[in-house]
């Protein structure tokens, strides 16, 4: 009996001592790694999974999202289809398909002047708009397709598939709008994507929906306006049905993560957090290095300059400026809790750097940013403006806001013929007056004095924008 | 063939405690020498002659993980040193850059964390040759200021040609040396004509810690061309920011920094996150 026991204690203190071994040999193994002895228990402990994140195919899905996504049934309905919306995302899905095909294809079967964008989306058509021009470059890193691989030099602006358009039930004509014109290409119908009876289908459903009456519109060009104002004609506009629409109020706030000089380190300097010192004044936290600085101030306006600038450095290709711009904004907006996403409104090309802008925007509805000046005393029209080229961000301006709907819901007159007297005298055919690219219901935020703010009619004019306020029922 | 399991796990037993007891030791060695090994270190200083550079100090080791030093503005009490030095204290207060003078003595406080005092003709008696004495009289001349001269450490002094001795102190905050508060003092037989002193308030560490790069690395990637002939006499670390003193600042922090000292008095910085240089 006695024996058995001690032959028992025997196996026991070799387990032990095998453990004991295995985690020695463990610890040693980290060692030779420079690691913390304990982290590969850790590594054993918080095991994440197989799970690993491209972050440029992250940032890829994250901003090669259209603005806005739209159905014209060919007969002056259109109908805007909501980023929460099952349609949105098979619609989208199908557009990147042709718009890959038409990318690798090469030559586009016919050329447009841009003009021609008009008649287009007058038909019976998806139309899929970004908010400003995506150069080739860019598109094709959006795409995912190398260099080499993209015959054309492609950009995107606007894109439309047109189903069976003059053509049999097998093809589907696709048009694409960039900063040289139009082209057109044709493609067979996808494998197992939506086939032409299915288009058709999506098109009666939103002629019969009676949830898709709210979300009702025609074009400039359906009323015939666009050969007498400076004006685009695929812009929007309600002329059928109630002139009053339900919107929410919105209200916004500074993050509360802000206060917190840790979590504001993790998100702005990600992996670089241990090459900066920091400092906290009465109205900002500094970030701090050889060649760098991060300022984030309380009001929620973050600031971030690369001290030698871009004198002698080559720009590099866009995609990778793009890429570097990108997962900044993707990592600093951790320290949002918002119900507002922001994406990409504007690219530009400059001779040492490229500028990229962003924007807020909240359901479907644009917030625009108009202060007259930031914390460095300079205008503030957008949500962030990024300089960067393919080796490094070089400037920053951001306005931290947390957004989200007050669910204060009011009607408002939003009928194209009331508006219309409102901005005609901003909007009529006149060579000295800015054309407009864009109007609709939208969120303008003017200072931080007012945290709560209702919907305005908004007039895009390339920069010269005007916000003009919508008439409530009842007033 | 009858195995005898009891027999077995006896000699297992025992390979298996030698094991432990030789991994163990591995590891001991290993949190010794923070696992930089000494071949490391004296392929270092080959390298390092080869490129003209000579080491003729002990190459620190420590490579653990450590945190950012928290610091504070506001390190003085400008009434009580001003009464203290000079024996009286202005009405209305004492701002940047004022100038305070009696009997020879002078005192400018340059920033929050900054003061100059110098005196002509001071009256007192030290010993100056007796080191020990000198630095006995000193440390209670500080703490009459109200600066904790037990936190200071003697960095390095020289005997000026006129017999009086110049000591450089460099504040110490858990084994660490803080570079950015430092006193700079000379004293002569009659006691002290130059006090410079710099002073942040510390706070503590912060709550994380960064990866060090070890002193090796950094002397690797910073002493090459352009510096040959130089002699390296001194590598500590300590803390050392980017941040200079600003209006309004309430709080900073600063990294760990590697110091390197070289025999003809030059001192470089160096950030012991990334080696990179601290101008």
């Amino acid at each position: 009996m006695c024996r058995i026991k001690w032959e028992r204690l025997k196996t026991y203190i070799l387990l032990v001592l095998m453990l004991t071994s295995l985690i020695q040999i463990g610890i040693l193994w980290d060692y030779q790694n420079h690691g913390l002895p304990f982290n590969f228990l850790l590594g054993i402990f918080n095991s994440t999974g197989s799970v690993f994140m491209d972050s440029s195919e992250t940032v890829r899905e994250e901003f090669f999202v259209p603005y806005r996504i739209t159905a014209s049934n060919g007969n002056e309905y259109h109908w805007i289809i909501g980023r929460d919306n099952s349609y949105h995302r098979e619609l989208w899905e199908e557009a990147k398909f042709y718009l890959k095909n038409a990318l690798i294809s090469g030559k586009a079967q016919q050329s447009l002047p841009a003009d021609g964008w008009g008649e287009l989306i007058t038909a019976k058509a998806f139309i899929f708009e970004f908010k400003s021009n995506i150069n080739h470059q860019l598109l094709k890193w959006f795409m995912g397709l190398p260099e080499a691989q993209a015959a054309e030099a492609q950009g995107l602006h606007k894109m439309i598939i047109l189903p069976g358009e003059g053509l049999d039930e097998d093809e589907v004509a696709v048009y694409i709008l960039d900063n040289s014109g139009i082209r057109k290409y044709v493609f067979p119908f996808r494998e197992g994507g939506i086939s032409y009876k299915e288009y058709q289908n999506i098109i009666a459903r939103l002629e019969k929906g009676k949830e898709w009456e709210s979300k009702e519109y025609a074009v400039i060009k359906d009323l015939g306006l666009s050969e007498v104002l400076a004006i685009n004609p695929d812009v929007l506009c309600v002329v059928r049905g109630s002139k009053f629409r339900e919107y929410d109020s919105i209200r916004f706030d500074v993050p509360d993560r802000l206060s917190g000089s840790d979590e504001v380190a993790d998100a702005v300097l990600g992996d670089e957090r241990d090459s900066y010192d920091s400092y906290i004044d009465s109205q900002s936290i500094v970030f701090k290095n050889l060649d760098s600085i991060f300022r984030v101030y309380n009001d929620g306006f973050l600031e971030y300059r690369y001290i030698p600038g871009t004198e002698g450095d080559d720009k590099g290709d866009i995609s990778s400026a793009f890429a570097n711009s990108a997962t900044f904004i993707s990592r600093v907006s951790k320290l949002l809790n918002t119900k507002a996403d922001i994406y990409l409104s504007r690219v530009e090309e400059k001779p040492d750097y490229y500028q990229f802008t962003f924007d807020y925007r909240i359901g479907d509805y644009p917030i625009y940013l108009d202060y007259a000046e930031g914390k460095d005393g300079e205008p503030v029209t957008s949500a962030a403006v990024i300089q960067a080229n393919s080796k490094r961000i070089i400037k920053v301006r951001w306005i931290l806001k947390n957004f989200e709907f007050t669910g204060e819901k009011a009607s408002y007159n939003v009928n194209m013929e009331n508006i219309m007297n409102d901005i005609i005298g901003d909007i009529a055919m006149d060579s000295n007056k800015p054309f407009v690219v864009d109007m609709g219901v939208s969120y303008v935020v003017k200072s931080d004095a007012d945290k709560s703010l209702e919907p305005v009619w908004y007039v895009d004019r390339n920069g010269d924008n005007k916000a003009v306020a919508l008439h409530k029922k009842g007033e | 063939m009858i195995v005898d399991w009891s027999k077995a796990k006896s000699i297992l037993i025992v390979v298996m405690l030698l094991l432990n007891v030789f991994l163990f030791a591995l590891i001991s060695f290993y949190i010794s020498n923070q696992g930089i090994s000494r071949e490391t270190i004296s392929n270092t200083i080959e390298i390092l002659k080869g490129r003209g550079v000579a080491v003729e100090t002990e190459i620190p080791r420590y490579s653990s993980d450590t945190p950012s030093l928290i610091c504070e503005n506001g390190g003085y009490d400008r009434e009580t040193i001003a009464a203290k030095l000079l024996g009286f204290v202005p009405s209305g207060g004492i701002g940047d850059g004022d100038v305070l003078e009696k009997d020879g003595k002078k005192l400018v406080f340059r920033e929050s964390s900054f003061f100059v005092y110098t005196d002509t003709a001071p009256s007192d008696e030290v010993e100056i040759e007796d080191l020990e004495s000198t630095k006995s009289y000193i440390g209670k001349f500080l703490d009459r200021l109200g600066i904790n001269a037990a936190n200071y450490k003697l960095d390095s002094y020289v005997r000026n040609p006129d017999g009086s001795c110049t000591f450089m102190f460099t504040e110490k905050y858990r084994n660490f040396l803080v570079y950015d508060n430092s006193i700079k003092l000379t004293a002569s037989q009659k006691g002290i004509t130059y006090l410079e002193s710099r002073h942040r308030k510390i706070k503590g560490f912060a709550a994380g810690s960064m990866r060090i790069m070890p002193a090796y690395q950094v002397l690797l990637k910073n002493f090459g061309e352009g510096d040959e002939n130089v002699v390296i006499t001194g590598i500590d670390i300590g803390f050392k920011g980017y941040i200079k003193e600003e209006d309004n600042m309430q709080q900073f922090s600063q990294g760990p920094a590697w110091r390197v000292t070289t025999s003809n008095g030059d001192i470089r910085y160096f950030k012991a996150s990334d080696g990179e240089e601290i101008n």
